[in-house]
């Protein structure tokens, strides 16, 4: 038997299986076998009911203990309507006190009439009003600052989307234009890029869980056991965590694709820069800019959008630097790469301010909120420090790029280089702050 | 969207009968041309670790309980890993004497990923299913590292027996919860 026809009766041996499996999948009924904790509720999380209901009825999986069981109901104006919890079994029902018309918060926690094990969990539903997303807790915070998961999320979109676009438009065809395999360069942009999309996938998730949190409310200890369902689906940040999930995933698959399908990788490097950009939308989509209107919504992605070019372009500039210190045959690489980056750049650059001073109109009611709030003061520390790397661009796009085009010395290039990703590095932070702080009403 | 349960016990059979696909072309002894024993090459295996990682990986979006999505980024993470390396060393963009040990430390994770669920949640419905399943898995991967180690057992696939008993538990998951 040859290697080939091995392979082709492997091929076939797990093709038979397969389908057999998916017949007998057909033919034998599946039941459940999952774990729940609440099963069913009246109202429902998501339900809009016409009238104040007098009762709230909780359904659990198993009997909870009656002296544990703890629900709040909380109105609009944070007022808890819920009265004593009545158990029977694994049935809660909680009489209601009247109140207004808008979007109530439920929130309850229940202890396991077999094991002990607490759960947790919120809901929302509305009283003749589309419910909106369960308020958060008083109090309830965790020790991990939900502004370094953004940053991460922003490096990450930079990282995977922003080196593989500058890939797709400047290193492909400059590869194309002065010759050379490219091999090397193409493994260092998957490897940045897999590390991007790998810390995005992961800030997504623990940004996901961080907000989570104190919506649920209780000891972070019970958190784990929290029921995290409704979350997921009647808010933006769970919505945002859903399909950006999904798309990380679907951006590794590409990018592990490029790696072993060397011959295809340039097309999958690009869709996937693509995809990692478009991923961007949902941090806006979950931010505060969505409530602003579209128009607001819109400015935020092109204002991200244009960082993590900038930022993602950059750091594979220094990635070619560095590998012209190993390779010196590859500075004409580096070099038509930098003339390329430099001609689109300013783009990106006038992007990132015109879309900054958009978002920053909508947000502040009064150009006095800039010295007067807290969101304003930061927004002043993020616009200096982008002002400082811009600064630094201007530099390298006047001074150095015309002797670099003029084949001159340009010494000390790859140092201001990476000075100028660790000064777009500290402004992305201050992005992060801005986006996880109120603005002005 | 909300996964029906149903739909998570139909995804336990197909996983199974995946994975039982996936071992026997893995594992089971293949002759090569020069009627010695020959080893698998077959890029299955890396696309169903990767495809694997992506499903677990939609366990923890659709997680129910916190605890739930926090053991399976883990053991997603690990099957993406594992996958994206083997299908590099299959394709021949990678190669190092270290990936051997990929497969078994794999399965040997996964096993112990399957032990901390149980540990977690002792009282769950699945936990005497999870517990089998992980005792499994940590001894393939136990046994698959041993053949690594002593040349002697090289050419008898170690792990297939409990790797087989694996998927078949996952098949008989909805089959017992019916019955």
């Amino acid at each position: 038997m040859t290697p080939r026809s091995m392979g082709f009766t492997a091929i076939r041996r797990a093709s038979a299986s397969v389908g057999l499996a998916v017949l007998l999948l057909l033919l034998v009924p599946a039941v459940a076998s999952a774990h729940a904790v609440l099963e069913t509720s009246t109202p429902s999380f998501g339900d809009v009911v016409a009238e104040e209901p007098v009762r709230l009825t909780l359904e659990y999986d198993e009997d909870v203990v009656p002296g544990l069981a703890q629900v709040s109901v909380l109105t609009p104006q944070g007022r808890d309507l819920a009265q004593a919890p009545q158990v029977s079994g694994s049935t809660v029902t909680v009489p209601l006190d009247r109140g207004p018309k808008g979007s109530y918060t439920v929130r309850w926690r229940m202890v396991a009439g077999d094991d002990g094990h607490v759960t947790e969990g919120a809901f929302s539903f509305g009283v003749d009003a589309r419910p909106v997303a369960p308020v958060p807790a008083a109090g309830a915070g965790i020790p991990l600052a939900p502004e370094i998961l953004v940053w991460l999320e922003f490096i990450g979109i930079a990282l995977a989307g922003g080196t593989l676009v500058f890939r797709a438009l400047i290193t492909a065809p400059v590869m194309r234009r002065i010759g050379g395999s490219g091999e090397d360069e193409g493994r260092i942009a998957v490897a940045i890029a897999a590390i991007g999309a790998v810390v995005a996938l992961h800030a997504a998730l623990f940004s996901f869980l961080v907000g989570a949190y104190p919506v649920v409310g209780g000891d972070l200890g019970d958190f784990v056991d929290a029921e995290i369902i409704p979350i997921r689906l009647s808010t933006h940040l769970g919505q945002a965590f859903t399909y950006s999930c999904f798309a990380w995933i679907g951006v590794i698959a590409l990018i592990v694709g490029a790696w072993v399908h060397p011959r295809r990788r340039e097309a999958l490097l690009a869709v996937a820069g693509v995809a990692s950009l478009a991923i961007a939308f949902g941090l806006s989509w979950a931010g505060h800019p969505a409530a602003g209107g579209t128009l607001l919504l819109l400015a935020d992605y092109a204002h991200l959008l244009a960082a993590a070019l900038w930022f993602g372009g950059l750091v594979a500039l220094v990635a070619l630097a560095a590998g012209v210190r190993s390779h010196p045959d590859r500075a004409e690489t580096f070099r038509a790469c930098l003339l390329r980056f430099s001609a689109l750049a300013p783009a990106a650059v006038v992007a990132l301010a015109g879309a900054g001073v958009g978002v920053a109109i909508g947000e502040l009611p009064s150009l006095s909120a800039i010295v007067t709030t807290g969101y304003g003061l930061v927004l002043v520390g993020k616009t200096a420090i982008f002002a400082v790397a811009i600064a630094l661009a201007a530099y390298h796009r006047y001074s150095v790029v015309p002797r670099v085009a003029a084949r001159a010395s340009a010494g000390g290039l790859r140092e201001t280089l990476i000075t100028e990703v660790v000064i777009l590095g500290v402004a992305l932070a201050l992005a992060a702050v801005v986006s996880q702080t109120a603005p002005p009403a | 969207m909300i996964l029906p349960q149903i739909q998570i016990a139909r995804g336990h059979w197909i996983l199974g009968a995946l994975f039982l696909a996936i071992i026997l072309d893995e594992y089971l002894p293949l002759i090569g041309r020069d009627d010695q024993p020959a080893r698998s090459r077959s890029p299955l295996i890396g696309w169903a670790l990767m495809i694997g990682g992506a499903g677990v990986w939609a366990t923890v979006i659709f997680a129910d309980v916190v605890h739930d999505m926090l053991v399976h980024f883990l053991w997603g993470d690990l099957l993406l890993a594992a996958g994206a390396l083997e299908l590099a060393r299959r394709r021949g963009v990678y190669e190092r004497p270290w990936l051997d040990y990929v497969l078994p430390l794999a399965i040997l994770g996964c096993g112990l990923l399957f032990l901390v669920h149980v540990e977690i949640d002792p009282e769950g419905q699945g936990a005497r299913w999870h517990l089998s399943m992980g005792l499994l898995l940590v001894a393939a991967g136990l046994l698959e590292l041993l053949r690594l180690r002593w040349p002697r057992v090289a050419a008898i696939p170690l792990g297939l027996p409990a790797l087989a008993a694996f998927a078949l538990l996952l098949i008989a998951i909805p089959v017992a919860a019916a019955s």
